[in-house]
């Protein structure tokens, strides 16, 4: 790629994003991750940012910056299942430009069901991997593996 | 190939099974993503506090 004489790599640029659930939120280029496509069911909505929900709390927001209703809940799959293993990445390693495994994040959505929080579940089948270094991401879909799209996370009232 | 009005049918070959099982795993994934994608700021607040307490 040639580089744009026109733009200043130190000046971060700035956009302002009206969210649902954060009213505006100000967002530096460096911050945006890139799913393309994009996620299941959503692949024309591309840009995205993990906005942390506070420090005790194992909980990401992955909020869309083209759609500002849509967001999801994610986490880090270790709080979920400790073992938990995506399997062979090669191809989503080359897509991603994934140079060490390091700079890759491994991310799995929730599923709150409205008013039964206890019964969250974690869609292990269809992980988020991204790549921290030029942050693109993409959704895998785990055809072959033991795990469930509807892993409960917490233990069930009884 | 056959063109039907605004329809385009383009013809695959690939076991058929395979392909069914594909799609079945793809169109969970999907349907996952869209009942995720309806969480409010609410339950995240509450799934927080839960997970406090199960640290606790």
């Amino acid at each position: 790629m040639t580089p744009d004489p026109q733009k200043t790599p130190a000046a971060p640029v700035l956009a302002t994003i009206a969210t649902k659930n954060f009213g505006d939120i100000v967002v530096r280029e460096e911050q945006i991750i890139t799913f393309s496509p994009g996620l299941l069911g959503f692949s024309e909505f591309h840009r995205y940012v993990l906005i942390e929900h506070g420090q005790e709390s194992p909980f990401l927001w992955l909020q869309s910056l083209d759609k500002p209703d849509l967001a999801f809940v994610v986490m880090d799959p270790i709080f979920v299942l400790p073992d938990y293993q995506v399997g062979p990445i090669n191809g989503i390693q080359k897509e991603l430009e994934v140079k060490s495994l390091q700079d890759l994040k491994v991310l799995v959505i929730l599923t709150i069901p409205p008013g039964r929080p206890q019964d969250m579940t974690a869609n292990l089948m269809g992980p988020l991997l991204i790549n921290l270094v030029n942050r693109r991401g993409k959704q895998l879909v785990l055809e072959s593996s033991p795990y469930s799209h509807k892993h409960r996370v917490l233990p069930a009232k009884g | 190939m056959e063109i039907r009005g605004k329809q385009i049918r383009i013809g695959i070959e690939a076991p058929s099974d395979v392909v069914v099982l594909r799609e079945e795993i793809y169109q969970r994934i999907q349907e996952e993503n869209l009942r995720a994608a309806g969480v409010r700021d609410v339950d995240l607040k509450e799934i927080a506090n839960i997970w406090k307490q199960k640290k606790d």
